[in-house]
């Protein structure tokens, strides 16, 4: 009696795992130009596990951002399907499962931090949020920002200012977070600092991650699975799995495996006339 | 300190006898001044009054306008447009004909002030709902904000700057209109004591009337200014003058 239920809750966990996976299945996308057609993304697929980190990285123009927004229901794609654990973006968006950290930190320039962290349950309602969450002020401490609650955006660095972007995705306790090259305007240095904290903070959140970034080395240090793609149309060419155990430290960086994925991800990116056998494994999405 | 300047150099001249007959001494003016007193504060109270009654009105009218005009987009270049019309009109040829319409009352004055001010304010509040950062916009839809919700974190907020720009363009217009409407008919008002005075040929009056007139819209504009500073804190301004 006791094994059945116990096997039926296995059975259980295994569907919403599978079920809370982010797959985006054959997605195309064009743009219609003043003069001619664009196509932006052609037949990309990829799916990324729930709880996952996941990287996309490609050339400028290649529209890693475009699926980033599809994802995120800013805008539709003209074919195929995309599921965000279990639900179209659509539905995902209007239950407040994803969030969203933009390039830039866009945040209410007339608003504290405490109060753009605050945003997002104002517009659902403070009483229909999601139980479990992290208060605003929780939030703020995870991103470093205790003692800046009553600063305004205009007082603040920039790296700052993304810090609080990221509190304002999370503080309604998304499956899924999205971030568009989130510290593509800072400096190296803040850069890696900043990068290391949004690893802690997915940890801690339990999230899934969905990174777009343009640097290899950003890639392949933050991620499990990178997803390369080509230049216009926009295509996956390599899905690299990157086997390192977490919590990643600054000492990964020189690791033979993390270097070997970064020459896979090169290859995806410029070819290769041989490519040489690297020690992860890797999965091809397309050949090439 | 350049208006100091300003004052000992005609009074100065006046007492070397220098000054032609249309201009007083600053001594003669405040002599004016303090000869009736109770007439220039009644004639700056009433002026001041018709002004602000105008400028709440327009206020009231062109903010409703620009806020339908963002919501229906068909009706945007209609209310545009009759502000422009409205605008070109000149208000010194609108004066005597409203004067004819609606007698020469308060009501006139009120009037002709809210249409000597409605365009800047209708192009202020426009443009501001207009300003909205897309990517701000776009960051509400991530979050599935409704519309009006859009318009309360975003749209009103971003509007203010520009509207307040408006309202500070705004101000002295309402102190000339409220001047042109008691011209076209008035028993009180700086306008009104201006005009007697014209006719009386008293030179020190006409000149007390002007320099009320300058410190009434001078003041109006700093008062605004004032808020404005205090209310976009977050904006920092450019710094400005008064």
């Amino acid at each position: 009696m006791l094994d059945t239920i116990q096997s039926g809750k296995a059975a259980q966990a295994e569907t919403t795992a599978a079920a809370g996976d982010l797959i985006i299945d054959n997605v195309s996308m064009s743009f219609q130009g003043r003069l001619q057609t664009v196509t932006a993304l052609d037949k990309v697929s990829l799916t990324l596990p729930q709880g996952g980190f996941g990287a996309i990285i490609g050339p400028s123009g290649c529209g890693k951002s475009t699926l980033l927004r599809l994802v995120a229901d800013i805008t539709r794609p003209d074919a195929g399907r995309i599921m965000v654990g279990g639900r179209t973006p659509r539905q995902a968006r209007k239950d407040h499962a994803t969030g969203f950290v933009f390039q830039q930190p866009t945040l209410l320039p007339w608003r504290t931090v405490r109060q753009n962290v605050e945003l997002p349950l104002a517009i659902v309602g403070r009483h229909s949020a999601r139980a479990g969450r992290l208060t605003p002020a929780e939030l703020i401490a995870l991103v470093g920002l205790t003692g800046f609650e009553d600063a305004l955006p205009g007082e603040l660095s920039g790296g700052m200012q993304q810090r609080t972007a990221i509190a304002r995705a999370l503080v309604l306790r998304p499956d899924m977070l999205l971030l568009d090259e989130p510290f593509g305007a800072l400096d190296e240095i803040t850069r890696q600092r900043m990068n290391i904290e949004l690893l802690r903070i997915w940890a801690e959140t339990g999230t899934t991650a969905l990174l777009v970034t343009h640097s290899i080395a950003e890639a392949v240090f933050m991620a499990d699975r990178v997803f390369v793609m080509s230049a216009r149309p926009g295509r996956i060419v390599e899905t690299v799995m990157v086997d390192l155990p977490r919590p990643r430290t600054l000492e990964m960086m020189r690791s033979p495996v993390l270097f070997a994925c970064a020459n896979q991800v090169r290859d995806g990116l410029f070819g290769h006339p041989e490519p040489t056998a690297a020690p992860a494994t890797s999965a091809q999405a397309e050949s090439w | 300190m350049p208006t100091l300047v300003v004052l000992a150099g005609l009074q100065g001249l006046a007492g070397a006898g220098m000054l032609p007959v249309f201009i007083p001494s600053p001594a003669q003016v405040g002599a004016a001044v303090l000869a009736r007193p109770g007439q220039l504060g009644a004639s700056l109270a009433a002026t001041a009054l018709t002004a602000a009654e105008g400028f709440v009105i327009a206020a009231a009218v062109t903010f409703g306008l620009a806020g339908l005009a963002t919501a229906f987009r068909q009706v945007q270049a209609g209310i545009y447009g009759l502000g422009v019309v409205l605008h070109a009109i000149p208000v010194i040829a609108t004066a005597p004909l409203l004067a004819l319409c609606l007698g020469t009352g308060g009501r006139m004055h009120v009037v002709i002030v809210a249409l000597a001010v409605q365009f800047p304010l209708l192009v202020g509040a426009m443009q501001g709902l207009a300003a909205a950062d897309a990517r701000l916009l776009e960051m509400l839809h991530t979050l599935s904000a409704s519309r009006w919700q859009t318009v309360r974190y975003v749209q009103v907020p971003s509007a203010l700057p520009l509207l307040f720009a408006g309202c500070r363009i705004a101000t002295p217009l309402a102190v000339l209109g409220a001047v042109t409407a008691e011209w076209a008919g008035a028993d009180r008002g700086v306008g009104a004591m201006m005009l007697s005075a014209l006719f009386a040929y008293d030179v020190t009056t006409v000149w007390l009337a002007v320099l009320t007139c300058c410190a009434m819209a001078a003041t109006a504009y700093g008062a605004w200014s004032a808020v404005e500073r205090l209310a976009l804190r977050w904006n920092h301004p450019a710094e400005l003058p008064l």
